[in-house]
């Protein structure tokens, strides 16, 4: 991990609340693995912390992170303009790990949450992936393409206004009768998380899921974006920005 | 150009001192840069048993400050003791074990396993908001500050420091009471008691609905405690609060301050502290002190 010095290259809207800013580093970035994550300033003087998000796509010399306006800060980010300077502490967090036993992979996103998984594809490309990626309406449909360029892609809408009707944990679920994937990854709203771990379990599946929490340091140090785990009956806190933010479905949804 | 400073006899080499509870036990940044730069590091509040601390979210923004309510999450002290000492011990800078508790006997047992270690001096702090029990309880009244000071310092082999809370009547009393139990130094100001709501939800931002609050808003309220306390007693006292420029440090020294400690900045940059003892200096330089020592209690009214 290192604090590194951004230039904006660019930010493109997405949807009318999400846009994505493509990063350039000042200095070459040791490799990001898929599921971890930046702490970036916001770009507004009168915000003292930083923001965590999870790295979408990232090569030597830069990250491309995409980010929900949902307060001061990602509001300030929004502003963010071609040469802007923004430092940026990457690469955080443990990020998903997979090891050789796990070829098949399904990929679960919910909304925004999908950001975190593409750049697991890169991390493992020998692996076999199927991405299941769910919105609230075709409006805040994200990502469908960049995921079709590495894994076949089933998205779902809560209204049914763009491809599978329900929610995408519903859409997968359908596909197990076909393929059992050796583990799933899974990044989205807590309630959509639950329920994935809970098919997960039900199929005897491993999941690994990506949490979200307010930060501080984002480097371990200040203890403030612990969450609940359950590790052999006893709880246990743990920093999500150390220990996690990936954890085992089983640790954390219990 | 003197930068060192000396407290109750431990030497800092310069008057910049990494604060509790921002830094770990110092491992985290020593990936940033080289940690033995810093005057000194005070790790993280350290309890008799482990704690698993609060329930999050632990931490809000507010306007030029943030909440926490952390609660204490530590190993406890043989945790420390095993996993935290070896790296310690490696540094060339001055370690400061903070030190909580729940009871008298806490505070006691807990100095009395840090005191057989290699660590340099002892905070005690008696002023967390952030616990039920203890923690602030003991920091409150200005009698139960003499009483848990000296019933620590009865047992601590290293000089101790009391760290003491914004949150009471009277700064200078307490200060005092510090004194008088058998402080060697004093550390001020620990969180300013606080909370943060969303009006959306109409629910309080922490889970543990109150916090403390740290950062560049409550610069002026520790300022003004540290000069109160300056002037209440003769032992050295650490200034904390809200700092993060060289300006900053020497407003504090000035204040009466013999060293600073570095809380909050270290979020906002994983180097500030770092950055702040190269400050300090070409400061120091920009304004022709020799001696930071100079400043120490120099205001002019």
């Amino acid at each position: 991990m290192k604090d590194i010095k951004f230039t904006v290259e660019w930010n493109e809207r997405l949807t009318a609340n999400v846009f994505m800013l493509k990063l350039a580093a000042a200095e070459p970035l040791a490799p990001i693995r898929g599921g971890q994550f930046i702490h970036l300033e916001t770009g507004d003087k009168s915000l003292l912390l930083r923001r965590p998000f999870c790295v979408f796509m990232s090569d030597t010399n830069s990250v491309t992170v995409v980010v929900a306006i949902t307060g001061k800060g990602t509001a300030s980010l929004a502003q963010a303009k071609k040469g802007d300077v923004l430092n940026g502490i990457v690469p955080l967090g443990n990020g998903f790990v997979l090891d050789n036993a796990r070829q098949n992979v399904a990929l679960l996103g919910g909304g925004i949450g999908a950001a975190a998984l593409l750049q697991v594809t890169e991390t493992y490309p020998h692996n076999n992936y199927r991405s299941y990626l769910g919105f609230a309406t075709a409006d805040a449909v994200l990502f469908e393409k960049d995921f079709a360029r590495a894994t076949s892609v089933k998205v779902s809408t809560d209204d049914g206004s763009y491809g599978f009707k329900g929610f995408v944990t519903a859409l997968f679920e359908k596909d197990l009768s076909e393929w059992k994937p050796d583990v799933i990854l899974v990044c989205g709203t807590l309630p959509m998380m639950r329920a994935a771990a809970k098919i997960a379990q039900a199929h005897n599946i491993p999941a690994l899921v990506s949490m979200e929490a307010r930060m501080g340091c984002g480097v371990g140090a200040c203890l403030v974006c612990t969450c609940e785990t359950k590790q052999n009956g006893k709880l246990k806190n743990l920093r999500v920005c150390v220990e996690g933010p990936v954890f085992d479905a089983n640790v954390v949804m219990c | 150009m003197i930068t060192s400073v000396n407290i109750a006899g431990v030497a800092f080499k310069n008057p910049i001192i990494a604060a509790s509870g921002t830094f770990g036990f110092g491992k985290e940044y020593a990936n940033f840069y080289d940690i033995d730069l810093l005057g000194g590091i005070c790790t993280k509040g350290i309890t008799l048993e482990a704690r698993q601390g609060n329930p999050a979210p632990r931490i809000a923004e507010t306007h030029a400050g943030i909440l926490n309510s952390v609660g204490l999450q530590n190993p406890g002290v043989e945790g420390f003791i095993q996993e935290d000492i070896p790296f310690l011990e490696t540094l060339d800078t001055v370690v400061i074990a903070n030190v909580a508790g729940s009871t008298e006997e806490d505070y006691i047992k807990t100095v009395q396993r840090i005191s057989s270690t290699s660590v340099q001096m002892i905070e005690l702090n008696i002023s967390c908001p952030n616990v039920k029990a203890g923690g602030m309880a003991f920091g409150v009244l200005p009698s139960s500050v003499e009483k848990i000071t000296a019933a620590v310092k009865k047992v601590c082999t290293q000089p101790l420091i009391v760290k003491l809370s914004p949150n009471v009547a009277n700064i200078a009393d307490n200060a005092r009471a510090a004194q008088n139990g058998g402080a060697d130094a004093l550390s001020l100001i620990n969180t300013v008691s606080g909370m943060a709501i969303d009006y959306k939800t109409r629910r309080p931002v922490l889970a543990n609905v109150y916090g403390g609050l740290s950062g560049p808003a409550v610069k002026p309220i520790a300022l003004k405690m540290v000069h109160t306390a300056y002037r209440a007693v003769k032992i050295p006292i650490i200034g904390i609060g809200g700092i993060t420029t060289a300006e900053d440090v020497l407003e504090f020294m000035i204040a009466g301050a013999r060293a600073v400690q570095i809380g909050s900045a270290n979020l906002f940059n994983p180097l500030a502290a770092n950055l702040l003892v190269t400050q300090l200096s070409n400061l120091m330089t920009t304004c022709k002190i020799n001696n930071i020592n100079e400043c120490v209690g120099s205001l002019n009214y």
